[in-house]
């Protein structure tokens, strides 16, 4: 602001200047002219220099529609028609402290399911953090972050970046806690001139809500990822002291890993992951997987999705008539998903997306479905064996 | 002869489209010595040797040197730089209104870089690269 004043008034000057210039010797007017220029040029400087801001403040939405052909409960959707649950805002704020230091926090606010009763919404702190880029290129950075353990894990909330209307639950539900609070450590090299990119980090996650209270203490974990703008390959390992509430589990030894692999050129985009839980005691262990793949007629992309999980230890949770045991065998989960979806990039900062998914082969398991799981846990109430889900969504960015 | 003469009303046809031409530019101080995958790393966020400069959606100028060196579309390019900037990576180049005004601005920016249409470069800028 200051320095628009100050370009204010100098433009005020510059034409005072140019006023006093008729009638004077045709040298004066060369000169002045001269002098003309030179105050042109600090004024563009001004103006590019009053560019370079040190708060800036981005955002971003996601509002949406959702209904599931029966009450199965894929991603706890069901026959009720969800609007609230699809629909997030959140705003996020940079400060420049040096040309090396940034604090960034995002405020998200997000609806909470029909289940949840009444117009609930709640607000949170989803990044706090500030970042330090050392002279070796080394970054820093302390606070809260989001975990990085999947590819699209630090675009989670923000859909505009995904090319899917909901990144694959398969994958994308195997660690429930998205964040977390401790520190990272983030370096760029070259290995015989390839792009590798390393980040080790480390802390602490909590949520009370989550299974009776979900707890990840001392999780330290590493990602390693190469790209040539084509193709993208990313590994990632990590661990932590698990405890989940209503389970009997106690810091139990928690492992988590990785890969992913993008191919995008041209019309084509194709992206996958393989990952695997595997955790100790009766939490259980499990592999999920997905591969997308999309073909881009200039704004408006279609694709298809196959995704598939299994848990792996399924012994450890027998079928029981009674509870807890009975609860336990809840956690079972055998499912594959088809999605056929497109994006329609409808303006610049707005996506539009429509996506049909179809569930099934489930097994004698609960499928995972919050509807099975019900009825696994009690023995009452109907078992599906598929489901489908439609959804519509609108992801902005601004 | 008949080949010669398909040939000569192919080349015809294929002339306006390869006419649009685009080249990068940068300040006449450096970065010079440019590859199309260095500029193709400043212009994704994964080197910040140099400052570059975008011009405005919506110009056929930026179309041609997107083709070119990222190989992304506009919404890809918008989709890349929301997560950029939300992962606090980095924020997308300074835009500027059209190939002109790219031109002022790289030669008014130490260690810049740009894009524009080769009539409207002057000696003002270096061209490092042409497709």
């Amino acid at each position: 602001m200051k320095q628009l004043k100050t370009a204010k008034s100098r433009l005020a000057l510059c034409l005072l200047v140019s006023a006093g210039v008729t009638g004077a010797h045709a040298q004066d007017q060369e000169e002045r002219l001269d002098r003309l220029e030179s105050e042109l040029e600090r004024l563009q400087q001004d103006m590019r220099d009053s560019r370079d801001r040190d708060f800036r403040i981005n955002g971003f939405m996601s509002t949406g529609y959702a209904r599931a052909s029966n009450d199965a409960g894929y991603a706890g959707i069901t026959e009720d028609s969800e609007v609230r649950s699809q629909t997030l805002f959140a705003v996020q704020g940079t400060f420049d402290l040096s040309e090396q230091t940034k604090a960034t926090f995002q405020l998200l606010s997000r609806g909470e399911p029909k289940a949840a009763g009444g117009d609930r919404w709640e607000t949170q702190l989803e990044w706090g953090y500030i970042s330090h880029k050392m002279d070796n290129g080394l970054r820093l950075r302390a606070g809260k972050m989001r975990t990085p353990l999947f590819m699209y894990s630090d675009s989670l909330d923000l859909g505009y970046a995904q090319p899917f209307a909901k990144a694959p639950d398969a994958v994308y539900d195997q660690v429930s806690l998205s964040s977390f609070t401790g520190a990272d450590v983030t370096y760029n090299f070259d290995i015989l001139g390839q792009p590798i990119r390393t980040q080790v980090f480390a802390g602490h996650s909590e949520n009370e809500d989550l299974v009776g209270g979900t707890e990840l203490r001392n999780t330290a974990g590493a990602v390693v990822s190469w790209t040539d703008y084509t193709w993208t390959v990313r590994g990632v390992a990590a661990r932590a002291d698990t405890s989940i509430g209503n389970l009997p589990t106690e810091d139990e030894d928690g492992k988590f890993y990785g890969l992913g692999i993008e191919y995008e050129q041209g019309n084509i985009l194709a992206v996958s992951e393989i990952t695997r839980r595997d955790t100790d005691g009766v939490f259980p262990e499990r592999d999920g997987a997905y591969a997308t793949l999309g073909y881009r007629f200039d704004d408006v992309m279609p694709y298809v999705t196959y995704a598939w999980v299994e848990t792996q230890d399924d012994d450890k949770r027998p079928v029981a008539p009674t509870s807890p045991a009975a609860a336990l065998a809840a956690f079972n989960e055998k499912r594959e998903d088809y999605s056929l979806g497109v994006r329609w990039d409808a303006m610049p900062g707005i996506a539009l997306k429509a996506d049909w998914t179809h569930s099934r082969a489930f097994g004698d398991t609960s499928g995972g479905l919050s509807g099975n799981a019900t009825s696994f846990a009690t023995g009452q109430g109907n078992r599906f064996d598929h489901t489908n889900v439609y959804t519509l969504k609108l992801d902005a960015a601004f | 002869m008949k080949t010669l003469r398909m040939m000569a009303l192919a080349g015809l046809f294929a002339a306006p489209l390869s006419m649009a031409e685009v080249v990068v530019i940068a300040h006449p101080d450096g970065p010079d010595n440019l590859s199309e995958s260095d500029v193709r790393a400043l212009y994704l966020n994964r080197s910040d040797a140099a400052t570059p400069f975008e011009i405005a959606e919506g110009s056929t100028i930026r179309r041609e040197f997107h083709d070119w060196i990222t190989g992304r579309s506009n919404s890809q390019l918008k989709s890349f730089w929301a997560e950029q900037t939300f992962t606090g990576e980095g924020e997308p180049p300074t835009e500027v209104g059209d190939s002109a005004r790219m031109v002022d601005e790289v030669a008014a920016t130490p260690n810049s870089i740009g894009y524009a249409d080769p009539a409207d470069v002057d000696d003002s800028v270096d061209v490092i690269l042409s497709n």
